[in-house]
């Protein structure tokens, strides 16, 4: 360390000039700051305002904005529930129902747990039961591509959306409330990179994500067999 | 060690200069306090709000958007002659009466107005996260009176508010 020896006590430099130095550098930046503040008041976007539109030609491909990571979602999935229970009857419709129930199937990226009852609704003349059947779509955790990630030649984003065709297809992101700026991302880039459409659902926060599958395996209405 | 040596001032003691010390915290400081200043400065300024200006593309709706803020209890209608709060509540079930009409007023002269110019005008919901939970039934209520509806989810504390030419706000 530099030492010095004072020769006089004159020579010693005082600490006012700094003093004014820092003050008036403080006062320069906090009119810097006031006048910053006053001039943005925001930040403007041009954007595509969106407005939901029917579009019965193109077909969605489901992605899931949760915690943060891009999980795509394979809606064949929850047709997997249906394997080996049959085709139900008025009959059977109860304990149809309830083996249904006790369905779950997964892959990497979700875990697919069945539900539903039967409603039977008995008249004088004729008697139904309408199965009301769906399934819950919950997120694992840790899996899918991060923000930073999904612009990869090698995300699973890129790898799902590269091949699809912008006419028949577009992308579904189901967003859970931590995960908009990634819905964002994701959403832009499939845009700017690839023209592919896409529409959002936001979703409850530690809820699964529900399809209800009516009309599907089941059906809505069973009614008995005709008696001989 | 002698006591008398120590009340007497030497002319020729060495002693550490402190100015370029101070020099350097002095530095420092202001370094710190100009990092400080622009993060707040983009918080509370540019960062603070979003101004969405619409962008004409081939193929889009031609339909004027009304701009709808809505976090899950309390919606802001931003129309071009003021803000109108329309505090709905958290219980999905109360919002609408037996006969499928809002019960608060503001919220049910907004939807008849709406429906009343459904083919000029549509509801663009800014959708904050603690929204998100009720949001679609707030939607389909529109939905269901013919009302065509957007969404676009925001920030829980960001301001948001449209930048229309004014030809297009009426």
């Amino acid at each position: 360390m530099r030492r010095r020896v004072a020769s006089s006590p004159e020579k010693v430099s005082g600490l006012v000039p700094m003093a004014d130095i820092l003050a008036n550098t403080v006062g320069i930046i906090l009119f810097i700051l006031a006048f910053t503040v006053l001039h943005t008041g925001g930040v403007l976007i041009p954007k595509r305002l969106p407005m939901e539109r029917e579009d019965a030609d193109r077909k969605p491909v489901y992605f899931v904005c949760y915690e943060k990571r891009l999980l795509p979602l394979d809606g064949n999935l929850r047709d997997k529930l249906f394997k080996g229970l049959g085709t139900p009857t008025y009959e059977t419709a109860e304990s149809w129902v309830a083996r249904f129930n006790r369905a779950r199937v997964e892959d990497g990226f979700f875990t697919v747990e069945a539900g539903g009852e039967a409603r039977f609704n008995r008249g004088a003349y004729q008697s139904i039961a309408e199965l009301v059947l769906f399934a819950s779509y919950k997120p694992k955790a840790d899996v899918g591509d991060t923000q930073e990630g999904l612009r990869g030649e090698s995300s699973l984003f890129n790898a799902r959306i590269k091949g699809l065709s912008k006419d028949g297809r577009f992308l579904y992101f189901i967003v859970y409330p931590n995960s908009i700026e990634l819905f964002r991302e994701a959403r832009d880039y499939a845009e700017s990179q690839y023209g592919i459409a896409s529409g959002w659902s936001p979703a409850t926060e530690g809820e699964p994500i529900t399809f209800d599958l009516s009309g599907n395996g089941g059906g809505t209405a069973i009614v008995p067999k005709p008696q001989p | 060690m002698n006591a008398g040596n120590l009340s007497r001032p030497r002319p020729n003691q060495e002693h550490f200069d402190l100015l370029p010390f101070i020099a350097i915290m002095m530095i420092v400081l202001a370094v710190l306090l100009f990092i400080t200043m622009t993060m707040a400065s983009l918080n509370v300024g540019a960062g603070a709000a979003e101004g969405w200006i619409p962008t004409k593309t081939q193929g889009t709706n031609n339909k004027i958007p009304i701009l709808v803020e809505w976090d899950g209890e309390t919606a802001i209608i931003q129309k071009p002659s003021g803000h109108r709060r329309a505090v709905l509540g958290k219980e999905v079930l109360r919002w609408l009466s037996s006969e499928g009409r809002f019960r608060n007023g503001e919220m049910r002269e907004f939807w008849n107005e709406m429906k009343s110019q459904r083919n000029t005008h549509y509801v663009l919901f800014a959708v904050r996260p603690s929204g998100f939970r009720n949001f679609q039934v707030l939607a389909s209520a529109f939905r269901d009176a013919g009302v065509n509806v957007g969404y676009e989810p925001i920030e829980q504390s960001k301001r948001i508010q449209l930048k229309m030419d004014k030809g297009r706000l009426r």
